[in-house]
């Protein structure tokens, strides 16, 4: 007997091995998080010896004032640097699409720098840059007769939240460029030509041509970059160290914290399991509301 | 889109998200292993009348320390080179390896955490924090060296330690680690030229030292009166025992409640936040490492600092320092009432629960301690050593002339807060003091938070 | 409505040349067709009319404007794309709107002409959909009327029915050409398809590795070409060339297998060149098929026989080499029989068999 299976089925075979791999690997290990999370353990992982404690771990990542107010920075910090990233990489990718390929290479490169650079080593090269004696944009602020001594970028409150929203601005803006470089290549070429012929200025293009087309595009990358920006830890870390105060305090940081630092592994499962939810659940209602604009293509 | 279609795509869409998610902040132990050397045992047969000589098998200790174990800065061997060769003269049959850690010493106590989750038997012997015994001794990943089960450590070298030092490393009633290896001890700085052109004597009290500075920064235009570190850090922590306890406060009350909210702590901290208004201390405390800190005091800039005294070997070096003989080094000042008090900060060693090798581990470890190694480490390193008769070395003393300033520093070093939970308060502690400094929470505020997240933390 | 002229052409990729020194008048309102096999600078020729691509070195005029310097958004100038770039993420409406748009013409007005251009083209009922949803022929209305919305000086059409199947491309042959002569705007169609470019064309332009080989009405291209390679490009099944030696003192021409009279138009050219070796070219419409000998016939034998409907295409061995016949399907000869050649001189092409340029007659 010849057995029929129709595309859908055999695209669900083919995907089977990807599938169970995930499972395995990042599955298994939510769902242990969330047995963790239901524990009251301290310096151990032995779950089955220690005290069940129902929701009290969660409760007390409800209770306390400093989750919620690192929750406000963290959205906050995530949608300043999506939205500040997407228009300097889109002013990136632009720039460099359409010069010659001797020299897009050559600006690519320097475009993907900061975006190599590890996390820490970024945090150091800011922490010098904004240094209220030796830094060079307190230089550059009191030279211009700006203000009369350089501000305290990581100690002024205001001044510290967009100063790191500054330095990932910075820092991620080439991976975006990228992302929209490869969505600017997937533009039919004659698309452009008969927008020119067609008597269509660049600026006209770009709104009605390049934009509308590279949504797509734009869309993904900006799902992408906000997951990232959401999980955010080490360069701020390393610029203020979360402060002043707990001013720049980022969602991730309480499970890091609390589960390799304190050694509290259940009350840190919580804050993971929970950083978690609001991770996936963002980005659940992102793809409903833009899912009508991803498919055009089709 | 066709029915399965938009099903399939909706579980690709589950998938990928979940998976963005999960890498993120879901921590799970790993298993780190990095071992670097495997020894192989001798299997030289050697035949005498027909009888088989069969050489004993070496044992493996291996230690964990920084990448410091491999250098010296003075007239002297590497610790590890020390170590090796005092073992292997002693105990032929043992070797000894280094596994070098991050210098970072947040990454370092979450390398070990890492490594206990694990049960790894690889390590033997870790150099730990002062502040890391209690919560490693609480979790049951240390071994006790003085409570009658093997191994216990030689009572003839415990004796020579110097035994405050010791009490810092004992955590209810047991030894668990021997120290200080190496540490460091704050003390304050001064312009010692400047202080005697205006006809001042070294300051004993808190008071003194805004007298001080707020007469000669009005005369000396440019000079910042005092500085130190004030980084949401482990650093700005270190100065707020300092104060705290300068002003007579302490770190918990009698039934282990914090204590950080008292008169005398509300006294401390509205004293630093004041040095900030007052301008005797600059904005930028709060953004300062140690590192940072001492610029000023170092180029000439400022009046007062509080540091390490590590900074003692090179202040009359003109190539580093453009204070040469123009400084001087005291215990911090104290209110009265009050204690003066340097925040100790030692690295000591422990033997890991979960060794393979324990007896050997104590061996090596009793050979740290000895007087021959410890003299090498203070020659090549610089104190702070645990040996008393290290103090008295005339080499040691010969090779640093500031021994004897050290001494009486080391008679004020504080007792760490020992407590299982110390990563958890140094974090509320640096979150809460840092807040009130940088004029974000009144320094009340700041103290009464303080203490009820420590209390909880601690279960009181 | 302007003419278009290119003065002295030339266009340079790198190394390679992709138009020599081209000259060439568009006669105002009149449909050119640029043919040619690919590489051969028809679409680079358009583009440069187009200003998507700057020249090397000469001109291009528009009406009587040099416009060089021009950018596209501002000479007006309208294309079709053999892909269509259609925008996909616009309507119908919106892609024939687009034009007039972009040049800020106010929204009744942009209104009444794309209705009225969709009218045109039969577009009428699909105005709302998304070009995704639209089959083939109707995306290449659509891309069409995105041209003549905005009623430009010139059309460029750069292969605009090659992505049809052939029954549409038939169709839409008709269609544009008649809505060229209706619009009688100036039109210039790049096209590597020679019947195509016979049927639509006012004046047929060939070109071969950037430069071009002949120019002049598709009749007189056809009947008149001007080279081998004009003469074996246009005209379908190809020309036949034969090389033959000549014999002036005769006026003979020898073939391996045959000979026969040259044509007495030629007789005089012949002498002049005094040259002993000549191609002859006959179209495979021009060669008559017979079962049985004929004064002057050449034999040949039958190596492929393809029935196309009311006509026979023969291909025939004749002296080593092959050649195709056209007959009537009442011919029916099987294959490896010896049919018999003639030709009527009259329609018989000589070209020089260094220069393959045509001998010139009298």
């Amino acid at each position: 007997m010849k057995i029929r299976l129709r595309e859908p089925t055999i695209a669900f075979l083919f995907l089977l091995p990807a599938f169970i791999g995930v499972i395995v690997f990042y599955y298994y290990q939510i769902v242990q998080t969330g047995i963790y999370s239901l524990h009251n353990l301290q310096h151990t992982a032995d779950w089955q010896t220690q005290p069940f404690v129902w929701f009290k771990n969660y409760a007390t990542v409800f209770r306390s004032t400093y989750f919620w107010q690192s929750l406000r920075f963290t959205v906050y910090f995530t949608f300043m640097a999506t939205v500040l990233e997407l228009a300097v990489g889109l002013g990136m990718a632009m720039a460099t699409f359409w010069v010659s390929r001797w020299l897009g290479g050559i600006l690519r490169a320097i475009i993907i720098m900061p975006w190599v650079i590890p996390p820490i080593i970024n945090a150091m090269i800011w922490r010098w840059l904004f240094h209220a004696d030796v830094g060079l944009f307190g230089y550059i602020l009191v030279s211009l007769g700006l203000v009369d001594k350089p501000p305290l970028f990581l100690t002024e409150p205001m001044l510290a939240v967009h100063s790191v929203i500054f330095a990932d601005v910075w820092k991620n803006s080439s991976i975006m460029a990228i992302f929209l470089l490869g969505g600017l290549a997937a533009i039919p070429a004659d698309i452009y030509d008969a927008a020119k012929v067609d008597g269509a200025r660049s600026w006209f293009r770009f709104r009605k041509v390049t934009l509308p087309m590279l949504l797509p595009t734009i869309l993904v990358a900006l799902l992408f970059r906000g997951i990232d920006a959401l999980r955010t830890f080490d360069l701020i870390y390393g610029l203020t160290g979360g402060g002043p105060g707990t001013v720049t305090e980022t969602l991730s940081s309480f499970a890091y914290k609390y589960y390799f630092t304190y050694g509290k592994f259940g009350l840190g499962s919580a804050y993971a399991i929970v950083v978690f939810a609001i991770i996936v659940g963002l980005a659940a209602v992102y793809l409903s509301r833009i899912r009508r604009n991803m498919r055009f293509k089709e | 889109m066709s029915r399965e279609r938009k099903w399939l795509v909706g579980i690709c869409i589950l998938v990928v998200l979940a998976t963005l998610a999960a890498c993120g902040p879901t921590p799970t132990p790993q298993v780190i292993k990095e071992k670097e050397t495997v020894v192989v045992p001798v299997k030289e047969t050697v035949t005498v009348k027909e009888t088989v000589v069969v050489p004993q098998e070496k044992t493996t200790v291996t230690i964990a320390y920084n990448q410091y174990f491999n250098m010296t800065f003075g007239p002297a061997d590497p610790p590890i080179v020390a170590i090796k060769k005092a073992v292997e003269s002693k105990y032929p049959n043992i070797k000894v390896e280094l596994l070098v850690t991050s210098t970072e010493a947040k990454t370092w106590h979450d390398m070990y955490t890492t490594w206990f989750m694990a049960k790894d038997p690889t390590v033997d012997i870790l150099g730990v924090g002062g502040y890391w015994t209690a919560e490693f001794a609480e979790a049951g990943w240390l071994e006790p060296l003085n409570d009658g089960v093997a191994p216990d450590v030689d009572p003839k070298i415990t004796a020579k330690l110097i035994p405050a030092y010791l009490e810092a490393h004992t955590y209810k009633g047991k030894l668990m680690g021997l120290g200080p290896w190496w540490g460091g001890i704050g003390g304050l700085y001064y312009r010692k030229d400047l202080l005697e052109k205006y006809g001042f004597k070294p300051p004993q009290t808190y008071d003194d030292v805004v007298t001080i500075a707020k007469t000669i920064m009005a005369k000396e235009p440019g000079m910042t009166g005092w500085t130190w570190s004030g980084k949401k850090d482990v650093a700005l922590v270190n100065r707020w025992f300092e104060y705290l306890y300068g002003f007579g406060g302490k770190y918990f009350d009698d039934a282990g409640k914090c204590a950080m909210n008292s008169p005398q702590a509300l006294a401390a901290l509205e004293y630093m936040v004041n040095l900030i208004k007052d301008g005797i201390s600059p904005a930028e405390v709060a953004t300062w490492k140690e590192e940072d800190s001492m610029v000023r005091f170092v180029s000439g800039q400022a009046i007062f600092h509080t540091g390490r005294q590590d900074m003692l070997f090179w202040l009359d070096n003109p190539e580093k320092s453009k204070v040469v003989g123009k400084w001087g080094f005291i215990p911090n000042p104290a209110q009265p009432g009050g204690r003066r008090s340097g925040t100790y900060e030692g690295w000591a060693f422990a033997i890991s629960k979960f060794s393979d090798s324990k007896d050997a581990a104590l061996k090596v470890l009793e050979v740290m301690f000895d007087f021959p190694v410890q003299k090498e480490l203070n020659l090549s390193q610089g104190p702070v050593q645990a040996h008393m008769d290290v103090y008295t070395d005339p080499d040691v003393i010969k090779n640093n002339p500031n021994m004897p300033l050290i001494e009486e520093i080391a008679k004020t070093a504080l007792a760490p807060l020992s407590s299982p939970q110390y990563p958890e308060i140094a974090d509320i502690l640096a979150e809460e003091i840092h807040a009130a400094i940088t004029g974000l929470k009144a320094p009340k505020a700041a103290l009464t938070d303080a203490c009820a997240r420590i209390d909880l933390a601690t279960g009181h | 409505m302007a003419g278009v002229r290119v003065e002295g052409l030339l266009k340079k990729f790198g190394n390679v040349t992709a138009l020599d020194h081209v000259s060439l008048e568009f006669e105002d309102g009149q449909l050119t067709v640029l043919v040619g096999p690919s590489g051969c600078g028809k679409t680079t020729l358009l583009r440069i009319i187009a200003g998507l691509e700057d020249a090397t070195g000469g001109s291009v005029f528009i009406g009587h404007e040099a416009v060089n310097q021009v950018p596209p958004w501002e000479r007006n100038i309208a294309m079709v794309f053999q892909s269509y770039a259609l925008y996909p993420h616009m309507t119908v409406f919106d892609n024939i709107a687009f034009p007039l748009r972009a040049r800020k013409i106010s929204k009744a007005e942009v209104k009444q002409r794309v209705e009225q251009t969709a009218a045109l083209l039969g577009l009428s009922e699909l105005l709302q959909r998304k070009p995704r949803q639209l089959s083939g022929g109707q995306m290449q209305r659509v891309a069409l009327g995105r041209a003549i919305v905005r009623k430009p000086e010139v059309f460029l059409m750069d292969e605009p029915l090659s992505n049809l199947d052939a029954k549409l491309r038939v169709e839409m042959r008709a269609e544009l050409k008649r809505l060229q002569k209706d619009l009688g705007v100036t039109t210039i169609y790049v096209t590597h398809d020679q019947a195509e470019a016979m049927t639509m064309a006012d004046k047929l332009v060939v070109m071969r590795g950037g430069v071009i080989q002949q120019m002049g009405e598709p009749e007189e291209v056809y009947s008149h070409p001007r080279n081998t390679f004009v003469g074996g490009f246009i005209g379908s099944p190809a020309m036949n060339f034969i090389r033959c030696s000549v014999d002036c003192a005769e006026a003979e021409l020898h073939a391996p297998d045959f000979q026969c009279k040259a044509p007495s138009r030629f007789v005089e050219a012949l002498r002049r060149r005094g040259k002993d070796s000549v191609i002859l070219g006959v179209r495979p419409e021009d060669l008559k098929v017979l079962a049985s000998f004929e004064e002057g016939a050449v034999p040949a034998t039958v190596y492929i026989s393809e029935p196309m409907g009311k006509e026979m295409l023969l291909t025939v061995e004749v002296g080593g080499a092959l050649a195709k016949a056209i007959t009537p399907t009442n011919v029916r000869p099987r294959i490896g029989e010896t049919v018999w050649l003639t030709f009527d001189e009259a329609c018989v092409h000589l070209f020089d068999s260094e220069t393959d340029e045509a001998l010139p007659t009298e």
